[in-house]
C-alpha cells in the first residue's frame, strides 16, 4: 500500500509536468491550427534562463541583498521574458511565413526551431552566462559548465521544506496555473477571442477579432506558461540537461493529442493518463521500466484510433 | 686573404641556409603522421570526452615537441556524440585519409562495437581508450583492435569483491539502462551475485533517456533491498540516487561503475548524493608522483573541462601509440602500427600496459569512490573507511 | 445614422483574384442609407468574394472603397467592423463550442459597456424569441434555421452602419425563408442600411430598393429594383 501512495505520487508529478507542456501545445494549436512542436524546447529553455540568471544574480551578489522570494519571482519575471521572447520569435520565423503553405511546413520549421534551441543552448549557454555573470560580478563571478553537460537547477521552491512539501507545492502551483489560465480563456474577451478563433477562425474575423494581434498575445503568454513549466520542470527534476526538451515535446504533444489537441482539459487528463500508464507499468511490472514507454505510446495510438477527438472531446462539428 | 675569408664565410652562410632550407622542404613534404582520436566531446558524456580530447592531444604534443620524431604527429579529432551512426561516419571519415596510421578511440561501447568493422576493414589499428564493454576485444578483432582501458567485467571484480565479499551485502536490487554501456554492467555484476549464490531481490533496466525514475525508486523501496547496484551513466545514476533520497530510501547502498563518477553528479545536491560508491579505472592520481606530475601538466594547459575517470586513460593510450610509433621507423605505416601496437609495453602514470592475446590490457587498476559533503573522496581517504560515517543497510 | 450622406458604402472599381485567377473585376456599388440594396447572381458569381472584400478578408487588388463617405482602404478587418460593418453569412458557422449566450456577446465584441449590452441583448431577445429559448444550449447544436437567426442577431447586435447579409435563405425550408424575411423587413423599417446578397430574386427584389446583378465576376446590371423587375435578368431564374 506505501509503493501505491508512492507511485500515485510519482505519476501525479510527472503528469504535471506533462501537462505543463502539453497544455502549451493545445494553446497554439487552438489558435494556430498548427502543431508547434518546439513546445518542449521552449519550456528547457525557460528553465536554462532561469538557472543562468540564477547564477548571474548569485555572481552579483543580490540574493545577500534582496529577500530570496523577491529574487525567486525576479528569476520568474526573467525567464518569462525570455520565453516569451522566444515564443514571438518562433511565430515570426517557424510559423508565420508558413502560414498559407501546406500544414507539413509550420511542423517541419517548429521542428528545426527546436533544434536550433537545443543547440542554442548547448552550444552558448556556458559563454553566455559565463560573460554575464563575469561582467556583474567580478572576482566573485560563478560559472558554470558546458551547455551541453547537465545543469543542476538552484533549489528555489521550498528551499528549506522537504521533499513532500516541494513536490506538492509543485502539484499545487500546476493545478494554480490551469485555474489562472482556464480563468483567462473563459472570463476575458482576450481568452475568449483565442477561443473563437480556434472554433472559428473566419467568424473571428468577421466578429471583429484583431485575428493577428490574439495571435501574438497567444504565443507571448504560451511563451511564459512554458518559462513556469521550465521551472516547474527544473524543480522536480533537479538535473536538467539541453536536449531534454525533445522528450518533453513527445510526451506533451502524446498528451495534447490524447486530450483532444483544442482542448486544454483534454491536455490535463492526456498528461496524467500518460504519467499514470507509465509509473504504474514502471512500479508494477517486474523489469516493466523498460517497456513503460512503449506501453505508453501504445496507448496514446489506441486513443487516436478509437476516439479521434480526444478523452473529453466533444463530437459538436457542425452539421452542414 | 682577409678579403678571401670573408667571402669564404659569405659562402658558407650561403650554403648552410641553402641546406637548411632543403632540409626544412624536404620535412615539410614527408612528414606528417596522422592519428584519429574519436570520443563524446560534445552530447551528454562530453565531460568525459572532452577532457580525454584535452589529455589525448596533450601526450601527441609532448611528443611533438620532444623532437624525438622525423615527422609531426597530427591528430583528426572526431566527435562521435555517444551515437553509434555519429562515430561510424566519424570513423570513415578517419580511415579515408592515406596519411592515417592508427586510432584511438570511445567512451561509449555502443559507437565502439558499431564502428570496429570500419576499422578493421580498412586494416586501421584502433586502440580503446575508454568503453569498457567485454566483447570489444576477441579473438576474431587481433590485431586490429587493442584496449588499454579495463572491461566492464575487469571492474566489476574489484567491486563486488567489496560490496558483497568484504561488506557483506546479501540483499541486492539491480539497475542499469537497456543500451549496450548498462546492459554489459548489468549481466557482469548479476555473474558476479550469482557466483556468489545470491539472487537479487529486484531488477530494472530502464531506457537511456530516461528522467524520471521515481517508479523504480518506489519499487526498490517495496522490495526491502538493502544495497543498490546502478550499471549506468552520471544522468540515469544520478536521477536514482536523487530520487532514491527524494523517496525517503536512505537507509541503502548505493553502488555503481565509473561512468557515474563525475562532477554532474554531485549537482543533484550534497544530501542527495551523499554515500554513492563507485568504481573507478586507473589509480588515484594524487597518491603517485607519475600522477600528480599528470595533474600538473594538465592543468598547467588550461583547459576548461577538468579531469575525469578515463582522462589518464586517454593520455596512456597517446602514450601506447607514441611508443609503438617507435618501433615503426622513420615512416610508420597502418601495417607496422597494427604489429607493434599489441606487442608494445609502455609505462604509463597507471603502471605498465601490455595485451594479451586478445588485445585487451593486462595492467587493470581500480579503485573506490565515495560521496562524502558533496565531493568524491577516495574510499581509503573517506569517512566511511575510517568509521566516522557507514553506508545505509547493514 | 444616415444622414452621413446619400450612400453609406461606396464601391467603386473593385478588383480581387484568387491566386493567379481574377476574382471580381471592377466592380462599382453603392449601397444607399437607410435602404436595402440587393445584389443577385448564380452559384460562382463572386457574391461571397465581394462580401469578403468589403470586409477586407479577400485583398483587394485595385479599387477603391468608402464608407460613409471616409476611405477604409487601408484599415485591416478588425477597423472595418469597428467602424460599424456587420456580415452575417450562415454558411460561416458559429463558434460551435460556446453557447447562444456567448456567441451573440462574442458578436457584440465592440461593446463594453456592460449595461448597454444587456439592454441590447434583451432587445435581441425580443426580435428573436427562438433564440431566448436556447440561451444556453451550444450553438453547434441549433438547426439550420436556429442558426441563421443566429447569425443575423450576432450582426445586429451593434446596430451597424452597414448590415451585408450573405444568402440569409441558403438551405433553409420556405417557412423559414419566410420568417427570416420578415426580420429583415423589420430592419428595413428601422431604416438600416443593409446589403443583401442572395439567390432567391424575387424574395430579394420584394424588400430591395436598388439592385445589382453580378455575372462571373463582373456588374451586368445595375438599377432600382423595378427596372430590373423589368429586364431580361428577372425571367433568368438561374441568374
Amino acid at each position: 500500500m506505501d509503493m501505491f501512495w508512492g507511485l500515485l505520487m510519482s505519476a501525479i508529478l510527472l503528469g504535471c509536468t506533462y501537462t505543463l507542456v502539453a497544455v502549451g501545445f493545445s494553446l497554439f494549436f487552438g489558435v494556430m491550427d498548427v502543431v508547434v512542436f518546439c513546445c518542449g524546447d521552449i519550456a528547457i529553455f525557460g528553465s536554462f534562463a532561469i538557472m543562468g540568471a540564477y547564477v548571474a544574480m548569485k555572481s552579483a551578489g543580490l540574493f545577500d541583498s534582496l529577500p530570496f522570494v523577491v529574487c525567486v519571482a525576479l528569476l520568474l519575471v526573467i525567464g518569462a521574458v525570455f520565453c516569451a521572447a522566444l515564443g514571438l520569435v518562433t511565430y515570426r520565423f517557424s510559423i508565420k511565413p508558413f502560414q498559407n503553405s501546406s500544414e507539413l511546413m509550420p511542423l517541419l520549421s517548429t521542428i528545426a526551431m527546436g533544434t536550433i534551441i537545443k543547440e542554442i543552448l548547448g552550444l552558448l549557454f556556458k559563454p553566455a552566462v559565463n560573460t554575464v555573470s563575469t561582467a556583474l560580478g567580478g572576482e566573485s563571478a560563478l560559472s558554470v559548465v558546458s551547455g551541453r553537460n547537465p545543469q543542476g537547477f538552484p533549489a528555489l521552491l521550498m528551499p528549506n521544506g522537504t521533499v513532500t512539501e516541494r513536490n506538492i507545492t509543485i502539484i499545487v502551483i500546476t493545478i494554480l496555473i490551469l485555474a489562472l489560465l482556464f480563468l483567462f480563456l473563459n472570463r476575458t474577451k482576450m481568452g475568449l477571442s483565442m477561443q473563437a478563433i480556434s472554433q472559428n477562425k473566419e467568424l473571428s474575423l468577421m466578429t471583429g477579432i484583431n485575428v493577428s494581434r490574439i495571435i501574438i498575445i497567444t504565443f507571448l503568454i504560451g511563451g511564459i506558461m512554458l518559462a513556469i513549466s521550465g521551472f516547474l520542470l527544473g524543480s522536480y527534476q533537479k538535473l536538467m540537461s539541453f536536449d531534454d526538451g525533445a522528450m518533453y515535446g513527445a510526451k506533451g504533444f502524446s498528451a495534447a493529442v490524447v486530450g483532444g489537441l483544442r482542448n486544454t482539459w483534454g491536455a490535463v487528463a492526456g498528461g496524467m493518463l500518460l504519467a499514470f500508464v507509465e509509473v504504474f507499468v514502471s512500479g508494477y511490472i517486474p523489469r516493466g521500466t523498460s517497456y513503460a514507454s512503449i506501453v505508453a505510446f501504445v496507448v496514446v495510438v489506441i486513443f487516436i484510433v478509437f476516439k479521434p477527438e480526444g478523452i473529453i472531446g466533444e463530437k459538436t462539428a457542425e452539421k452542414v | 686573404m682577409c678579403s678571401k675569408s670573408k667571402l669564404f664565410s659569405i659562402f658558407a652562410v650561403m650554403f648552410l641556409t641553402a641546406g637548411l632550407l632543403l632540409v626544412a622542404g624536404a620535412a615539410a613534404d614527408a612528414a606528417v603522421v596522422k592519428i584519429g582520436f574519436l570520443g563524446p566531446i560534445t552530447g551528454s558524456d562530453a565531460a568525459e570526452g572532452a577532457a580525454a580530447r584535452n589529455a589525448f592531444s596533450l601526450a601527441i604534443n609532448e611528443a611533438n615537441k620532444s623532437g624525438e620524431f622525423k615527422y609531426k604527429i597530427e591528430v583528426i579529432e572526431v566527435d562521435d556524440q555517444s551515437t553509434e551512426n555519429v562515430a561510424v561516419a566519424g570513423a570513415q571519415e578517419i580511415v579515408s585519409d592515406s596519411a592515417v596510421v592508427a586510432a584511438s578511440g570511445f567512451w561509449n561501447s555502443g559507437p565502439a562495437a558499431a564502428s570496429i568493422p570500419v576499422f578493421k576493414e580498412s586494416e586501421i589499428p584502433l586502440l580503446i581508450w575508454g568503453a569498457i564493454r567485454e566483447t570489444l576485444t576477441n579473438k576474431d578483432n587481433v590485431p586490429y583492435i587493442t584496449r588499454s582501458a579495463p572491461t566492464d567485467k575487469q571492474e566489476n571484480i574489484p567491486l563486488a569483491a567489496k560490496v558483497l565479499d568484504e561488506f557483506g551485502y546479501k540483499d541486492w536490487f539491480i539497475v542499469s539502462d537497456i543500451g549496450s554501456y548498462g546492459d554489459g554492467n548489468f549481466n557482469a555484476f548479476k555473474a558476479e551475485l550469482a557466483s556468489r549464490k545470491i539472487a537479487p531481490l529486484g531488477e530494472e533496466q530502464v531506457p537511456e533517456d530516461t528522467t524520471d525514475l521515481n517508479a523504480v525508486a518506489q519499487k526498490i523501496k517495496a522490495s526491502g533491498a538493502k544495497a543498490v547496484y546502478c550499471g549506468s551513466t552520471v544522468s540515469i545514476g544520478s536521477q536514482l540516487k536523487r530520487q532514491l533520497s527524494d523517496a525517503g530510501v536512505k537507509d541503502i547502498l548505493f553502488c555503481g561503475i565509473s561512468g557515474m563518477k563525475t562532477e554532474d553528479f554531485l549537482k543533484i545536491g550534497v544530501d542527495a548524493a551523499e554515500g554513492a560508491l563507485v568504481v573507478s579505472p586507473g589509480i588515484i592520481l594524487e597518491d603517485s608522483a607519475k600522477g600528480r606530475d599528470f595533474i600538473k601538466l594538465y592543468n598547467a594547459q588550461g583547459f576548461s573541462e577538468p579531469i575525469g575517470a578515463y582522462t589518464p586513460y586517454a593520455y596512456e593510450a597517446a602514450l601506447i601509440l607514441v611508443n609503438a610509433l617507435r618501433d615503426c621507423g622513420e615512416t610508420p605505416t597502418a601495417k607496422a602500427m597494427t604489429e607493434a601496437i599489441p606487442k608494445s609495453k609502455t609505462t604509463g602514470i597507471m603502471g605498465t600496459t601490455t595485451f594479451n592475446e586478445i588485445g585487451q590490457t593486462e595492467n587493470v587498476a581500480a579503485y573506490l569512490n565515495v560521496v562524502q559533503d558533496g565531493v568524491w573522496v577516495p574510499l581509503e581517504k573517506s569517512e566511511y573507511q575510517s568509521g566516522k560515517r557507514s553506508f545505509g543497510g547493514k | 445614422m444616415n444622414d452621413a450622406g446619400p450612400n453609406v458604402l461606396e464601391i467603386g472599381g473593385l478588383d480581387t483574384s484568387y491566386g493567379r485567377i481574377p476574382m471580381l473585376r471592377g466592380v462599382t456599388l453603392d449601397v444607399p442609407s437607410g435602404h436595402v440594396c440587393c445584389v443577385l447572381g448564380a452559384n460562382g458569381a463572386g457574391k461571397t468574394t465581394l462580401v469578403k472584400a468589403i470586409l477586407n478578408m479577400v485583398k483587394a487588388d485595385a479599387g477603391s472603397m468608402k464608407l460613409d463617405g471616409k476611405s477604409m482602404d487601408a484599415w485591416p478587418t478588425h477597423k472595418r467592423v469597428e467602424a460599424g460593418i456587420a456580415l452575417s453569412a450562415a454558411a460561416v458557422g458559429t463558434f460551435h463550442k460556446m453557447t447562444v449566450e456567448a456567441n451573440l456577446k462574442m458578436g457584440a465584441y465592440y461593446i463594453n459597456d456592460d449595461s448597454l449590452l444587456r439592454e441590447r441583448l434583451e432587445e435581441i431577445y425580443i426580435s428573436f424569441p427562438v433564440l431566448r429559448e436556447r440561451l444556453q444550449q451550444k450553438s453547434g447544436t441549433l438547426s439550420g434555421g436556429e442558426r441563421t437567426m443566429l447569425a443575423i442577431a450576432r450582426s445586429v447586435i451593434n446596430k451597424p452602419k452597414l448590415l451585408i447579409l450573405d444568402e440569409p435563405s441558403l438551405g433553409l425550408a420556405p417557412i423559414m425563408v419566410e420568417t427570416v424575411f420578415e426580420i429583415i423587413r423589420r430592419l428595413c423599417a428601422q431604416q438600416m442600411s443593409i446589403l443583401l446578397v442572395e439567390q432567391n430574386a424575387q424574395k430579394a427584389l420584394s424588400i430591395a430598393t436598388t439592385g445589382y446583378v453580378l455575372q462571373k465576376g463582373a456588374i451586368v446590371f445595375a438599377g432600382s429594383t423595378d427596372e430590373l423587375r423589368e429586364s431580361e435578368f428577372a425571367e433568368n431564374p438561374v441568374m
